[in-house]
């Protein structure tokens, strides 16, 4: 679809198998994400998010984890077919990933420095070990950490400090592509902005890429360019930031805004969607959607619902587009 | 009408190795019958040790609760049993706060038996039924256990047993914060209806803003164990004064793409309650402390029901 995009997810489909049940956790996703954009992810838990982040850098565990098709090229190698061995390379110099939570991303053992250190000895092997230790601390300050706390170990540091460090690890090789699982999920409203604040400044000093993997509408509005929407392993629409705020189409999508206390807006009550997020293990056939859809019609029920092109760029998997499209509008 | 629940300079310490942590530092708040007092603030700034010391399952340092006119600050055995038949909570994580061991139905009778109030098993199972559909859970998880459930419904069993004794005051920790947008829609409007039919006093703790916004009648900021801010909902949104409730207020992540608020942003992070400074304790990172801020700080109403603790207000404009 897109030849232009640096990372390219086509048609990934992941299975957990657990008790004997099979878990559908991705679907047939499809992403692409080109040089220096921002990637908004958006769904709820469950959806699959942190699958299609764990299976680009294949850090699934293999069992219960298998990816059962579907291929991911960064700059036009496939990383389903690269040897073990040459994932090492790719993993934390090409693509680096920052974990939700940083209380538990971190190694108590050891100090921050060392952890940040020892990320960049692995990749940089031409560098002593003094020049390593220099250069982490370089990163500390980046990140708005003085040097002087290299040698402190995690549980000297707060939740959002903790979040600096592991922001540091992950472009202390300049990483071309920054996968960022729900960054600032566990912090409080005003270090979340300091965070997104500074990772946008550090993206765009460095040019990384970044998919960046939230719930929160609020969070992709502010920092996003392009945003994907997935519901129950798949991506039921897509495009660019104006698209999906301004006019959401998949019913979905529009339940989400809907489910929100607006601030701006008085509402005296929310219109939540109904129902719950469907069992990954017993997915419904057809518009997975369809059992909470105050749209559904018989045609939702069964068979493959067409990923339509609303207008350029802006994509929604939904029978009810079908007819918009062709109406012209 | 004495209000539901008053508190008057109530103190909550906790002795750590490190020296006294003035977790809840002279609260004072009155909230009347029927109506909703938000508390936000940044975690570990007291909010949750305050509800939890409100209904008494903190021992207060100092100061008074009053709920419906009577002191409960220091009341013990009979007295307090009484009390908590009135005051109840629902707590922010509804995977830990159930028991495992118990079933559903086990759970909402637990308070039934407890208040004697009820005859026979037969009453109390009719009375758990009922709770079971005012709160929308279907009667097929009657014997299902907390394990089985996802977290809406187990959200919902929380609430179940919060009202079963039909109490005056509820408070709410965070009690949407674990569930995701679409469920927490639903577990607000319950809460909301509820309020509604029983005439429930809560007061409802959380640092999601805008979720706050929309179920409070009031609004309390708290900040290092004090109030630093309170007035009625709307006019917290409209017009912020405390430079810490401009601040939080602007940070929240808008979802409104074409004007959202220019950002504030906040040197450094949320210090400590542990023995604290005397003055004013947002000033090591408020962008507009001077001298008189390290001088103590009283609430005072600004505005018409509009309290705050700043003394640079007019300045800061």
């Amino acid at each position: 679809m897109n030849e232009k995009a640096f990372l390219s997810i086509n048609n990934l489909t992941v299975e957990y198998t657990s008790n004997k049940k099979v878990i559908h956790a991705v679907n047939g996703v499809s992403l692409h994400l080109n040089h220096g954009e921002t990637l908004g992810l958006v769904g709820e838990t469950g959806a699959g998010k942190t699958t299609i982040a764990k299976s680009i850098l294949r850090i699934l565990p293999n069992p219960p984890a298998r990816i059962k098709g579907g291929e991911i090229f960064l700059g036009g190698e496939d990383l389903m077919k690269k040897a073990e061995k040459e994932m090492l390379d790719i993993r934390g110099n090409k693509i680096a990933m920052i974990f939700q939570d940083p209380m538990t991303a971190l190694n108590p053992l050891l100090t921050v420095g060392e952890q940040i250190a020892e990320v960049i000895s692995i990749h940089e092997k031409n560098l002593t070990k003094d020049q390593a230790e220099k250069k982490a601390m370089e990163m500390l300050e980046m990140v708005g950490i003085t040097a002087e706390r290299y040698i402190e170990f995690p549980f000297q540091f707060s939740g959002g400090m903790k979040q600096r460090v592991v922001i540091a690890m992950a472009l202390a090789c300049n990483p071309q592509i920054l996968l960022a699982d729900e960054p600032t999920t566990a912090l409080d409203v005003t270090i979340q902005a300091q965070v997104l604040q500074m990772i946008k400044k550090l993206q765009e000093k460095n040019g990384t890429a970044m998919l960046l993997i939230t719930h929160d509408l609020g969070v992709v509005a502010e920092t996003c360019e392009n945003v994907a929407v997935i519901y129950a392993g798949e991506i039921i629409e897509s495009g660019t930031r104006e698209d999906l705020f301004d006019h959401p189409t998949h019913p979905y999508t529009c339940g989400l805004f809907d489910s929100l206390p607006k601030l701006t807006v008085e509402t005296k009550r929310l219109s939540p969607i109904s129902g719950m997020t469907p069992d990954p293990s017993d997915l419904p056939k057809g518009c997975k959607f369809h059992p909470r859809c105050k749209y559904a019609t018989e045609t939702c029920t069964a068979g493959e619902v067409p990923n339509v092109e609303v207008t350029p760029g802006h994509f929604c998997q939904c029978w009810k587009c079908v007819g918009y499209e062709q109406e012209g509008k | 009408m004495n209000p539901v629940i008053e508190i008057k300079d109530l103190k909550k310490h906790f002795n750590v190795a490190a020296g006294k942590n003035h977790a809840v530092d002279g609260v004072s708040f009155k909230i009347q019958k029927g109506r909703t007092m938000g508390v936000v603030g940044e975690s570990g700034c007291g909010k949750s040790t305050l509800g939890r010391t409100i209904i008494r399952l903190l021992e207060p340092t100092s100061g008074q609760i009053l709920l419906g006119g009577e002191d409960v600050t220091f009341a013990k055995g009979k007295a307090l049993i009484h009390a908590r038949e009135k005051m109840q909570i629902i707590f922010q994580d509804p995977y830990s706060s159930l028991n495992p061991r118990f079933t559903v139905e086990d759970t909402i009778a637990e308070p039934l038996q407890i208040s004697k109030k009820y005859g026979s098993k037969k009453e109390i199972t009719d009375a758990v039924m009922e709770l079971f559909h005012r709160v929308g859970i279907d009667d097929r998880f009657r014997s299902a256990y907390p394990h089985e459930m996802d977290g809406g419904r187990r959200q919902r069993v929380g609430i179940a047993r919060a009202i079963a004794l039909n109490p005056e005051f509820v408070m709410c920790d965070e009690p949407v914060s674990a569930l995701d947008v679409s469920i927490q829609a639903q577990v607000i409007n319950l809460l909301m209806d509820l309020q509604d039919e029983f005439g429930l006093t809560y007061m409802f703790v959380t640092h999601d803003l805008s979720v706050v916004k929309h179920i409070s009648d009031d609004i309390s900021v708290m900040y290092l164990g004090q109030l630093i801010e309170t007035s009625p909902a709307n006019e917290l949104f409209r017009m912020p004064l405390h430079p810490y409730t401009k601040a939080l207020l602007s940070a929240i992540p808008s979802i409104d793409i074409h004007n959202g608020m220019k950002q504030i942003m906040l040197k450094g992070e949320l210090t400590s309650a542990i023995n604290p400074h005397p003055g004013c304790r947002f000033a090591p990172r408020c962008p507009y402390a001077k001298e008189e801020c390290h001088q103590p700080q009283k609430l005072y109403e600004a505005e018409k029901d509009h309290f705050v603790a700043c003394c640079r207000i007019k300045e800061i404009g």
